[in-house]
């Protein structure tokens, strides 16, 4: 398969060991967020679905292996076609079915630094990946620079860019009349998130930023859909934040004084944290990747 | 209110019950072949941008509903692949007219944030006392930009940017990088003084910024697409914001030294571009410079 890597990659979402994944045993669990709008659950990031007479608008598509699955999974919802598609990031687990879509008509849509990281080789030697330029047919045709609004489906639906962050091209996607929010890989729920340093792509204070301006956004009814993990509210982004910020001051605060990276990691940074938020990615492999958003990562 | 002129064309471009007693019998859609995968048509109405090729067609403005079997027509001429994308460079009857049908084409519409918000609701035009009623659901853009969006297609980089208010508050521009050719909307009218909407919140003051915009990205083999007038070139849009640049400051000047809308006028600041840029309008030259002095009350610039 000429897309090996992407196959390989669900390494980023349950950690740096993981084996290349069963797709055939994957199934995809469908849950209803609300009125019109649904989760898919498979392997990789979690797909926003929603549906009208408007048609079917998704946000991320997992692997390119899953996607006659998720198909599947929505025509048990609707009888309507899948007309749109934003991606909120150029992550592999989170663009993979993009060819698959783009060539059945699906108009794909995205930031325009995610049409850039597709269209060339993108090396993440942290998560042992090398994934080389995606075909035309899997590449948004519309980019955006700030934000698009979707008037579909009875809701409007706005991607809007976010602080550099998870990447340099993250987006959230806002349901105003539903209360909805995707946020990408931006928030993780319950667990640390990977967090794309190495090519001084993201951002680890991005992402307190992000969630500084996301934070005030949301009221106690906002349904708040994760890149990773479960379907949260305000509270759980709100523990995220204080977990983000902590690991960013303490992290920055010892390589300011010269620490090396096995010397940060004994400094247990997380020390509080691990048991609880430390079940999907190791705290060391995170504690790794915020060392390197404070200092250079040298390519091996 | 004597908005005489501003309105009377506004009533033109506003009112869409008018538009569709107008006969268009007789109405010839003329293509331009711009390059390979470019055209330009032209009808009644605003210049219409086609670009054509391996990844289906996208329209640029697409006239009065009237008119759209005509125009089809004219597209498939060029091609028989999908109308994947229509972009409405702002509000205006005489752009968005044929939205419905190019919907029903399959065509997404697209535009700027504040021409579906236009679109949506009642418009009360002043001066004609009528009321422009919302657009139908079929007839409104589906995907709306706040500043910038990129199409990557037909193997070009088509880069729609939303202009300071200038025709109105929802205007964009196109630009194909690789075609080399360049779509102004209404911002640019290549023989004469362009409408200033005030009532869709388009503004004088708009107009050298909203230029400034376009010129930087082209060069002087850029082919341009004015909103209305034959086709154009960087040296007579740099010339357009030449003038509109000066009329501003002139106008701006007299209004801050507290001069009445009477005064203005009289004062005729478009004076020496009139014979050149007044023409093809019933509009008089008193009569644009009226519109100018309610924008800049508008603005409160005193």
């Amino acid at each position: 398969m000429k897309r090996l890597f992407v196959i390989l990659a669900a390494s980023l979402s349950f950690g740096a060991q993981a084996q290349a994944p069963n797709f055939d045993a994957v199934q995809i669990k469908t849950i209803k967020v609300a009125q019109n709008i649904y989760v898919l659950e498979g392997q990789g990031g979690n797909i926003g679905v929603s549906v009208g007479d408007d048609g079917v608008l998704l946000i991320d598509d997992q692997f390119a292996p899953l996607t006659a699955k998720h198909l599947d999974a929505i025509k048990a919802i609707t009888d309507k076609p899948v007309r749109f598609l934003i991606n909120t990031h150029y992550h592999w687990d989170h663009v993979g079915g993009n060819e698959n879509l783009g060539k059945a008509g699906v108009l794909i849509v995205a930031h325009d630094n995610v049409y850039k990281r597709m269209s060339g080789r993108q090396v993440v030697q942290i998560l042992k990946q090398d994934i080389p330029p995606y075909p035309k047919a899997a590449l948004p045709v519309m980019t955006y620079n700030d934000r698009v609004t979707y008037h579909i489906n009875g809701d409007e639906l706005t991607a809007y860019k976010v602080p550099r962050s998870h990447t340099d091209g993250d987006s959230f996607v806002r349901f105003r009349n539903a209360n909805v929010i995707h946020t990408g890989d931006v928030f993780a729920s319950g667990r640390y998130p990977f967090i794309d340093v190495e090519n001084n792509v993201g951002s680890v204070k991005g992402i307190v930023k992000a969630m500084d301006e996301l934070i005030p956004t949301l009221d106690d009814f906002t349904k708040v859909i994760p890149g990773h993990g479960p379907v949260s509210t305000k509270k759980e982004v709100i523990a995220y934040r204080k977990m983000i910020n902590t690991v960013a001051t303490r992290v920055e605060a010892l390589v300011r004084k010269g620490k090396t990276l096995e010397q940060v990691i004994a400094a247990k940074p997380l020390r509080e944290y691990d048991e609880e938020w430390g079940k999907f990615r190791k705290t060391d492999s995170f504690v790794e990747m915020v060392y390197y958003g404070f200092v250079p990562y040298k390519q091996k | 209110m004597k908005r005489l002129l501003f309105v009377m064309l506004a009533a033109l471009s506003l009112a869409a019950n008018a538009q569709q007693q107008r006969n268009f019998d007789a109405t010839v859609i003329k293509t331009t072949r711009l390059t390979d995968t470019l055209y330009m048509l032209e009808g009644e109405g605003g210049n219409i941008g086609v670009s054509a090729g391996e990844d289906g067609i996208m329209v640029i403005d697409d006239q009065f509903a009237p008119l759209s079997a005509k125009i089809l027509a004219a597209i498939r001429a060029i091609s028989d692949q999908p109308i994947r994308f229509v972009l409405n460079t702002h509000v205006h009857g005489d752009h968005v007219g044929g939205n419905a049908n190019m919907a029903k084409e399959g065509a997404v519409i697209f535009a700027h944030d504040n021409v579906r918000k236009r679109m949506s609701v009642l418009q009360f035009n002043e001066y004609i006392k009528r009321n422009v009623p919302p657009y139908p659901k079929a007839a409104l853009p589906v995907i709306t930009f706040a500043d910038t969006v990129t199409f990557h297609f037909n193997g070009d980089d088509v880069t729609v940017l939303h202009t300071p208010p200038s025709h109105t508050d929802g205007d964009a521009i196109v630009h194909f990088a690789k075609g080399n050719v360049l779509h102004m909307g209404d911002v640019y009218a290549s023989t004469r003084y362009p409408n200033i909407d005030t009532e869709s919140g388009g503004s004088l003051l708009g107009f050298a910024p909203a230029v400034d915009m376009a010129l930087k990205r082209i060069d002087d083999s850029t082919q341009v697409i004015a909103g209305h007038g034959p086709l154009s070139n960087k040296k007579e849009l740099a010339e357009f914001r030449r003038v509109m640049d000066t009329i501003a400051k002139r106008a701006a000047k007299l209004f801050k030294a507290g001069r009445t809308k009477q005064q203005m006028v009289d004062a005729k600041p478009t004076r020496d571009f009139d014979a050149q840029w007044n023409r093809n309008t019933p509009r008089t030259p008193d009569q644009y410079v009226e519109t100018m002095y309610y924008d800049l009350a508008r603005h409160k610039l005193r």
